[in-house]
């Protein structure tokens, strides 16, 4: 039974492969085919990770490159089941919003968008850090390709931009994680990159202090963070629809599961040095999210500054790293995945439509559209923080946690919410409201199934948050625990 | 010489006898195909025979030659090479029997391939003054003919002139070099040449040495050639010019770097680290705005063979077999990328057009109309760019390994800047055959084994990078004696 389970393990990571290879090889038999092989196999891929989920946490070991004791590990915990579901969740999302949306090189985008998915799988499951960095650099090169072939106008220096962002940052990481490794060799005598075994190591505060940073810079780029977030708006605004959705909704949570993972009890030490630092900037980027999504007149850009705005706050609660903001932090990377997503594939729906992001553009249009206006309020209320949805949970329990250990920047980061009704307001009122300046046709069937299921996600998780907190629970216990050996 | 020695040069022989055998033939009768044939069979029987002989031990042949592993793996390179080149080069050229023969003759062009061949493999056997000046002279005088290939082309033949005085010039500086040590130590072998306290005579000896072989190896400030030359060349040459010579004589140099004595060691770390840094920094951002790929090529050569003697450094440093296995991981790495590169270019290239196919603008929208064709290269680019899943990661991080493990933490920081530019230029490349297409790309017809032979180098670039365990767990036992 164990053996059976490794090795279904590992397909969550080979059969998205898989799967977008026969994707691409059925749409070019048979046009439109790859729209259905795609959903199949995220639906089967999703009905997978719940079955292993069901069994308990389930771990593979394979030996991989002996001279340098790297093995092909993986683990699928409480959190990594999260963020898998999520993954797929979001991925048979992104299927659906680029139905029609697609008109050139079908085959090639569902291998693509299945190759990222693999990618990003990876980035969540592996628990040896070259793997983990194997993957977390694969998962850019479909990314990139999906923002440079299927983009909007400015898509070149949109992929360029985004490619050389994480790409540089990444390097850093890389060296941190080799001198990690050799680190490993003096203390113990052997070389080791796997995740648990690098937890014992004792380190000179000085030497740490330059790991965690090696390690934070990359994933601050990720997450993004003020000041090295200039990648997001333009990667978000040019991606198109189906990247968007992955791009906010699954690779801006890769920085800060990679924060839970590594940073956070590898380096507790330096961490709680560096957080006030760290918190700065989270709140930081939360005012500077939040101010410039208000002035922006591009519906994706909008949502895109928003999404900078909202990981601010998941900086704050992981770098205050109190118990209740810990859980706000998981709650947020869920909420948000889902609804800045969402907002996405409303925009990706707008555009078809109308060819353009413009809001100053559209207005009124809830007049010709009810079911869309309605249903982008409820997106909108989402984002905002409305009690009973997901959101609402995050940004509650981080405020709550955070206040006992950073007063003074709980209380800065508090005003991000009334930003972010602000902005929020401020994008529908413009694009909803007003005198009707565009007719357009309201949502047909597909997308009303799928925008339904985001609102019924929505309203769930909001009302329901401890099936996400009892998912995450050994985790956070773990992380906990070392905080305490720190800070008693 | 004995039997037995006779013996242990199996594969030189074979090589030798090929030479023989191809003039032989074209002076009966010229017939491209078969010259390439027997090109190829040479080289394949070469092949077999370094392999079923692999050294696992050190044997002297003569007082010229040794025969040991270092060498063994750099004339396996050479061999995959020169293989790569033969069955690149009949595409390139054309055949009567497709009616599409290049005006130029075409069977010398596989003898003087031969020669260098011949020459790379003794380059990275000798143990004597005398053997790397003749082995060296051989390589580079028979690859200065190819890269005058077509008489056509003017950029072609001003390239060669350059190679050819500039080498000249680098060559006469080497013997120099060797004079003095000889004029301190008295010994001609290698090993012995290096007096223990250097003298300043004997220390200029040696910089005069390293600075003859920086030159072919084109590190910073030796580089001014190199743009030039790749350019004019014909696309086959090119490739042999960067593969080729850059294995063999890094070859020697790092064997050199070996025997350097402690008390010259801070001054050599000190001038290599130098080069090292200005050639990753300079190559990498001069290469950022060519629209020529193999102008490009040129300055990425500058800045990898920068990264390799990264690793010749840290050599002097720690004494690991780290190193030489992270040096040969790089290398081949960057061979593969560069023989995958340089192979599409030629398949879509003449030698009789003025001008090969290697401008941005002409490669624009590959992917669309030769998707495989246009894979391999971004493969190939992917790899000099060290994205995971491909096998220059994996030098990348031998390289990486090895630099954090001396604590050098300028040549990591210059390692780092360096492939943050490299990135930009890369992926514009890259970028370029995904765009729309604009025109009608023509591929070379037919050409099915060299098709096949560059698929299954595209599969070992994949391979090794997704499985680096295949060969970094044996690299020890390969290069180390015992």
């Amino acid at each position: 039974m164990v053996v059976v389970n490794m090795q279904l393990l590992s397909l969550l990571i080979f059969l998205p492969l898989l799967c977008g290879a026969l994707a691409w090889f059925a749409e070019n038999k048979l046009r439109g085919s790859g729209n259905w092989v795609s959903l199949f196999s995220l639906t089967g891929l999703l009905l997978l990770s719940l079955y292993l989920g069901s069994l308990g946490d389930s771990s593979l070991s394979w030996h991989w490159f002996a001279r340098f004791n790297i093995h092909f590990a993986l683990l699928l915990d409480g959190l990594a089941l999260l963020m898998v579901v999520l993954t797929l969740a979001l991925a048979i999302l992104a299927v659906a919003v680029s139905w029609h949306e697609i008109e050139q090189h079908r085959g090639f985008f569902h291998f693509n968008l299945l190759f990222s998915v693999a990618g990003i799988m990876g980035v969540f499951l592996a628990t040896d850090l070259f793997l983990f960095f194997v993957f977390w650099e694969v998962m850019l090169i479909p990314m990139t390709a999906l923002i440079l072939i299927w983009g909007h106008e400015k898509r070149r220096y949109a992929a360029i931009k985004f490619f050389i962002f994480t790409q540089a940052s990444s390097l850093l990481m890389l060296v941190a994680i080799i001198a990690l490794a050799l680190e490993h060799q003096t203390q113990t005598g052997f070389l080791s990159f796997s995740l648990a075994e690098l937890q014992i190591l004792a380190f000179a505060p000085k030497t740490e202090y330059w790991f965690m940073l090696g390690f934070f810079v990359a994933f601050a780029v990720k997450l993004p963070m003020v000041p090295l977030h200039s990648w997001l708006p333009d990667a978000h605004t040019q991606a198109p629809t189906a990247g968007s959705v992955l791009l906010a909704g699954i690779l801006l949570k890769t920085g800060a599961y990679g924060l839970i993972r590594i940073v956070l009890p590898l380096f507790p030490n330096a961490t709680m040095e560096f957080a006030p630092i760290a918190v700065t900037l989270g709140v930081l980027s939360i005012i500077y999210g939040a101010l410039m999504a208000y002035s922006q007149t591009d519906f994706k850009r909008l949502v895109a500054y928003s999404s900078i705005s909202h990981m601010g706050f998941v900086l704050l609660a992981l770098f205050s790293w109190h118990e209740v903001a810990l859980q706000g932090a998981i709650l947020t990377i869920v909420a948000h995945g889902i609804s800045s997503a969402a907002l996405f594939s409303m925009a990706g729906m707008i555009q078809h439509r109308i060819h353009s992001r413009e809001l100053l553009s559209m207005g009124g249009m809830w007049a010709s559209a009810p079911k869309m206006a309605t249903i982008t309020l409820i997106f909108v209320m989402a984002g905002i923080g409305m009690p009973g949805m997901a959101n609402f949970n995050g940004e509650l329990f981080t405020l709550l946690g955070s206040y006992h250990v950073f007063p003074t920047h709980t209380i800065i980061a508090a005003l991000g919410i009334i930003g972010s009704a602000v902005y929020g307001l401020h994008l529908f009122q413009r694009a909803f409201q007003g005198p009707a300046n565009i007719d357009i046709t309201d949502l047909h069937m597909r997308e009303l199934v799928y925008s339904s299921l985001l609102v019924v996600a929505l309203f769930y998780l909001g009302l329901q948050p401890h099936i996400i907190l009892d998912l995450s629970a050994d985790t956070l216990s773990s992380l906990l625990s070392i905080a305490k050996e720190v800070k008693p | 010489m004995s039997m037995q020695e006779l013996w242990l040069l199996l594969p030189v022989l074979i090589v030798s006898a090929g030479i023989l055998l191809v003039m032989l033939q074209t002076s009966w009768q010229r017939n491209s195909v078969i010259a390439q044939g027997l090109t190829v069979l040479t080289l394949v029987l070469a092949l077999a025979a370094l392999i079923w002989q692999y050294p696992n031990d050190i044997k002297s042949i003569t007082l010229l030659f040794e025969y040991e592993p270092i060498g063994g793996f750099f004339s396996l390179l050479i061999l995959m090479v020169c293989i790569s080149v033969a069955l690149l080069q009949g595409p390139y050229m054309g055949s009567s029997y497709q009616g599409n023969a290049s005006k130029e003759v075409a069977e010398e062009f596989y003898m003087l391939l031969l020669l260098s061949c011949l020459g790379g493999m003794l380059l990275v056997m000798s143990r004597h003054v005398g053997s790397v000046i003749l082995s060296i002279e051989l390589m580079s005088l028979a690859m200065l003919a190819m890269l005058a290939y077509n008489r056509e082309r003017k950029a072609s033949l001003e390239g060669a002139m350059k190679y050819l005085l500039l080498s000249g010039a680098a060559t006469s500086v080497l013997l120099m070099g060797f004079a003095l040590l000889y004029a301190t130590s008295g010994q001609l072998l290698l090993v012995d040449m290096l007096p223990s306290p250097m003298g300043l005579l004997a220390k200029s000896g040696f910089v005069l040495l390293l600075a003859g072989l920086a030159f072919k190896l084109s590190l910073v400030p030796l580089h001014f050639w190199t743009p030039d030359v790749y350019q004019g060349a014909p696309v086959n040459s090119t490739l042999l010019l960067t593969t080729l010579s850059k294995a063999a004589v890094f070859a020697l140099f790092i064997k050199l770097i070996l025997l350097v004595p402690a008390d010259f060691e801070a001054d050599m770390v000190r001038m290599l680290s130098w080069m090292a840094i200005a050639s990753m920094l300079l190559g990498n951002w001069l290469a950022l705005q060519q629209q020529s790929i193999k102008r490009l090529m040129a300055y990425s050569a500058i800045a990898h063979m920068g990264y390799v003697l990264v690793a010749g450094i840290i050599a002097m440093g720690i004494d690991d077999s780290l190193v030489l296995e992270g040096a040969s991981y790089y290398l081949l790495a960057y061979l593969v990328a560069s023989i995958l590169i340089f192979a599409v270019l030629s398949l879509l290239s003449k030698l009789d057009d003025p001008q090969d196919v290697d401008q941005l603008p002409q490669l624009q929208g590959l992917f669309w109309q030769h998707p495989w064709l246009a894979s391999i290269m971004t493969l190939g680019f992917l790899s000099l760019a060290g994205m995971p899943i491909t096998i220059g990661f994996i030098g990348k991080f031998y390289v990486l390994t090895l630099a954090v493990k001396l604590s050098a933490w300028w040549l990591i920081a210059a390692m780092l800047v360096g492939s943050a530019v490299g990135l930009y230029y890369y992926l514009r490349v890259i970028f370029t055959l995904f765009a729309p297409a604009q025109s009608e790309i023509h591929l070379a017809p037919g050409a099915y084994i060299t098709k096949i032979w560059i698929g299954i180098i595209a599969a070992g670039l994949l391979l090794l990078g997704i499985l680096p365990g295949l060969l970094g767990d044996q690299l020890r036992s390969i290069l180390m004696v015992g």
